[in-house]
């Protein structure tokens, strides 16, 4: 069957993923330049975007993938029994975002400084990404595993769905998550 | 057992993401003059990600079915991919191109012709995937022999890569035409 896969065949199934992605990333770039471009303080802020939605790619992803793979095998039940199993994949997400929270927090407000921009306060600069990281797991560890669940119930491959639908929905929350941060912070 | 495995590679991803901020923010005078470019970069970077991501997938299918061989040379399948994933990814951003147009803010585009902006985005897409491919090819081809699953380390590694240069080819695109 692969061998027969045509150009067209390949545009097809290949298209409607990348519409429905480009859209949601298009919410999370709606955002930054309405709501977080009139910020003063955009020109340094704008530093740890890119690596909070690295982070958010690598850590959320691989939280799908490992309970996706966790369900195929039989090591999680469709009820997400055992719940240790579980909640040890979330301990584990949740403590490598909020290590690599405070490395970008502190490694962004040291290259702040160094390309002359004004000092920030650093407990801000810490909390900015802990928030938005935290902000979006809450969210997405709920949600990408019902859609798990769901898939799984339904006889769907979770491998073909919830990343795509995750990486939009993830993106979309991180931006927003770090709208909401300089808000409540009361970043200028 | 995962914090061990995942803490190395995400570190250093974020730092990769670090440099591509480090950038945008020195180049914060020509952004902020046409903020259309800060709306698609989260969608250029999702659309070069996922594209990196299918080729790999596919690549590391065909060499483990046997469908091309493990050895750098041109096939009819790897024309066809070629051809049917750039074409994806120019309707994409097409599509991405018209869709920004409509719901820019006010003179986000008043220094620049919408045409001239959708043409940076084609090269810059165009130029991207033909990089992409060949980093794809050649180092699925490279793991796949040594052993390895090209999935595995591949897909972390060059959606965070793609997060990196997007971002800077699209600005340096945008410098040649204004």
């Amino acid at each position: 069957m692969l061998s027969q896969d045509s150009k067209t065949k390949i545009v097809k199934e290949s298209i409607v993923g990348e519409i429905i992605s480009i859209t949601g990333d298009l919410f999370a770039g709606i955002i930054m330049v309405f709501f977080i471009i009139p910020f003063e303080s955009f020109s340094y802020l704008i530093i740890m975007i890119p690596a909070l939605l690295t982070l958010r790619g690598n850590v959320s992803g691989t939280f799908i993938a490992r309970t996706t793979r966790d369900l195929f095998t039989g090591e999680l039940s469709k009820t997400l029994k055992p719940i240790k199993r579980w909640l040890e994949n979330i301990g584990a997400t949740l403590f490598i975002s909020l290590l690599v929270g405070v490395f970008i927090g502190i490694l962004s407000q040291i290259v702040s400084i160094l390309l002359g921009n004004e000092i920030f306060n650093l407990f801000i600069f810490l909390s900015i990404p802990l928030f938005t990281i935290l902000f979006d797991l809450i969210i997405s560890i709920p949600l990408s595993s019902f859609l798990n669940i769901s898939c799984f119930r339904f006889g769907l491959d979770p491998n073909n769905l919830v990343n795509p639908i995750m990486t939009c929905v993830d993106d979309f929350l991180t931006v927003f998550g770090f709208l909401l941060s300089l808000i409540l912070l009361g970043v200028p | 057992m995962i914090v061990k495995e995942s803490i190395i590679i995400v570190l250093l991803t974020s730092f990769l993401g670090l440099i591509s901020g480090i950038y945008l923010s020195d180049q914060y005078d020509l952004l902020s003059s046409i903020p259309i470019f800060i709306m698609v970069i989260p969608p250029l970077n999702a659309c070069i990600g996922d594209l990196s991501t299918i080729l790999i997938s596919k690549f590391t299918t065909y060499l483990y079915i046997g469908l091309i061989p493990p050895k750098i040379q041109k096939s009819e399948t790897l024309r066809n991919n070629f051809f049917a994933l750039l074409i994806t990814g120019i309707l994409s951003v097409l599509f991405l191109s018209i869709i920004s147009i409509i719901i820019s803010p006010p003179n986000s585009l008043s220094i620049l012709n919408p045409f001239i902006y959708t043409f940076i985005l084609f090269i810059t897409i165009i130029v991207l995937f033909t990089v992409f491919f060949i980093i794809c090819f050649i180092s699925a081809i490279f793991l796949f022999k040594h052993g390895k699953d090209p999935n595995n380390i591949m897909i972390p590694t060059l959606t965070s890569t793609a997060d990196l240069i997007t971002p800077i080819i699209l600005l340096i695109i945008l410098q040649i035409f204004i």
